[in-house]
This record gives C-alpha cells, sequence and structure tokens, in this order.
C-alpha cells in the first residue's frame, strides 16, 4: 500500500446471489467447456475434492459476479470470470484475486478486492467491495 | 440451415419450443435470461457448432436476435 500514498480511493460493490440446484447437474464430464468459462483450475481442483462440489462452485459464480458487477460501475476496465480466481483460505475465509495476464503491474497495484461469500442449503450469496486507487 | 440450429440450440438452452423463440427476446427483460445462463447459451452455441467466441461478442450478445448475428458471422 505504500505506492497508494498519493492517490485516493474509488469504491465500488457489487452482489449476487444464485441457487445451488442449477449446479448441481453440471459435471467436470458433460460441462466442460461451461466450466473451464467460468472456473480456473485451481477452482475447479478445490470445488470438486469437495462432497458437495455444487455448493462450493454456486459460491465461487456469485463471488466472480459480484466482482464483476463492481469492476463494471467502475468503468475501469472490463473482467471476465477466468481473469478472477477465488482462494480458499481457512478461518479467514475466501481471498479473491486477479489472474488475467492482460493486466498491467500499475492496474493491479492499484486494486484491492473483498469479498464474503454465504450459503444455505438452497442459495449462495456473494458481496464483493473493489477499491481503485486513482491518481491525486 | 444455420439459423434453425442456432434457435434449436437457443431453445435447449431456455427449455422452452423452438416456437416461442422470437427475436425480440433480450437478456435485459426476459427474466430466465441471467449471466449463468448466459454462459451455459454460449458453451452450448460452441460445442455444437464447434466455434470459440471472442469475448466482445460474448458481452453483445445482448438479444436472440443479436445472438443469431453474431453466431452467423463465425459460421459463415
Amino acid at each position: 500500500m505504500l505506492n497508494n500514498n498519493f492517490r485516493i480511493p474509488k469504491f465500488s460493490i457489487g452482489i449476487d446471489m444464485e441457487l445451488i440446484e442449477r449446479f448441481e447437474k453440471i459435471s467436470l464430464e458433460s460441462h466442460s467447456n461451461l466450466l473451464r468459462r467460468i472456473f480456473t483450475q485451481n477452482e475447479l481442483d478445490y470445488c470438486f475434492s469437495k462432497i458437495d462440489p455444487a455448493q462450493s462452485l454456486c459460491g465461487r459464480f456469485c463471488a466472480k459476479e459480484a466482482i464483476i458487477k463492481a469492476f463494471s460501475s467502475l468503468d475501469q476496465t472490463v473482467i471476465s470470470f477466468t481473469d478472477i480466481e477465488i482462494l480458499h483460505v481457512d478461518k479467514k475465509g475466501p481471498k479473491a484475486i486477479i489472474i488475467g495476464k492482460q493486466f498491467s503491474t500499475d492496474f493491479l497495484d492499484r486494486v484491492e478486492i473483498k469479498i464474503s461469500i454465504s450459503h444455505t442449503a438452497q442459495a449462495a450469496v456473494s458481496n464483493a467491495l473493489v477499491v481503485y486507487w486513482c491518481d491525486m | 440451415m444455420h439459423e434453425e440450429k442456432i434457435k434449436k440450440i437457443f431453445a435447449q438452452a431456455f427449455e422452452i419450443p423452438e416456437e416461442e423463440v422470437h427475436d425480440d427476446i433480450a437478456y435485459n427483460s426476459y427474466q430466465p435470461w441471467d449471466s449463468l445462463k448466459h454462459l451455459q447459451l454460449v458453451s452450448m452455441l460452441e460445442e455444437e457448432l464447434g466455434i470459440e467466441f471472442e469475448m466482445d461478442d460474448i458481452i453483445d450478445m445482448s438479444s436472440y436476435k443479436k445472438v443469431r448475428e453474431i453466431v452467423l458471422k463465425y459460421l459463415t
């Protein structure tokens, strides 16, 4: 954050909610193209290691959609699902990073993302806060 | 022939009869067409027609009419 001493933050939020049942019929074998349009290999490895992959897939989808919505209203760049990776961090909760190779170091240095994901038996929801540090 | 196939895939994606597919069905006004359904539609079109869309085209698919126009661009 040292580089942001002479910058001012622009804040944006996004939210998304989906029914988990929409992911229950999705499998690696029959929906490979769809899954790879949304998730990274690390995310797929993590989700399909779980007893209930649908819940993990749904939560991650919501988080990515919330981040995309937040970026959309910031109007700084267009970001897609596979430009974002949701990392699972025990106790501290999930963390989002930008992995798209097209983004410059300067851009990545200016962006901070915070997410929260929650589930019920039927649905997942996520909100995202994106901070973009502009030059003063 | 391509147009019939596009309509069939669209109907399958939204689980509606082909007769209900028309040009005015739009992302902003047709409730079942949300972001997940959009990606499912894109994946089905790519798999069944053997094409791969550019990201800008995926974003531009805002109605059935636009979907058809964009897909035909890849097929002709």
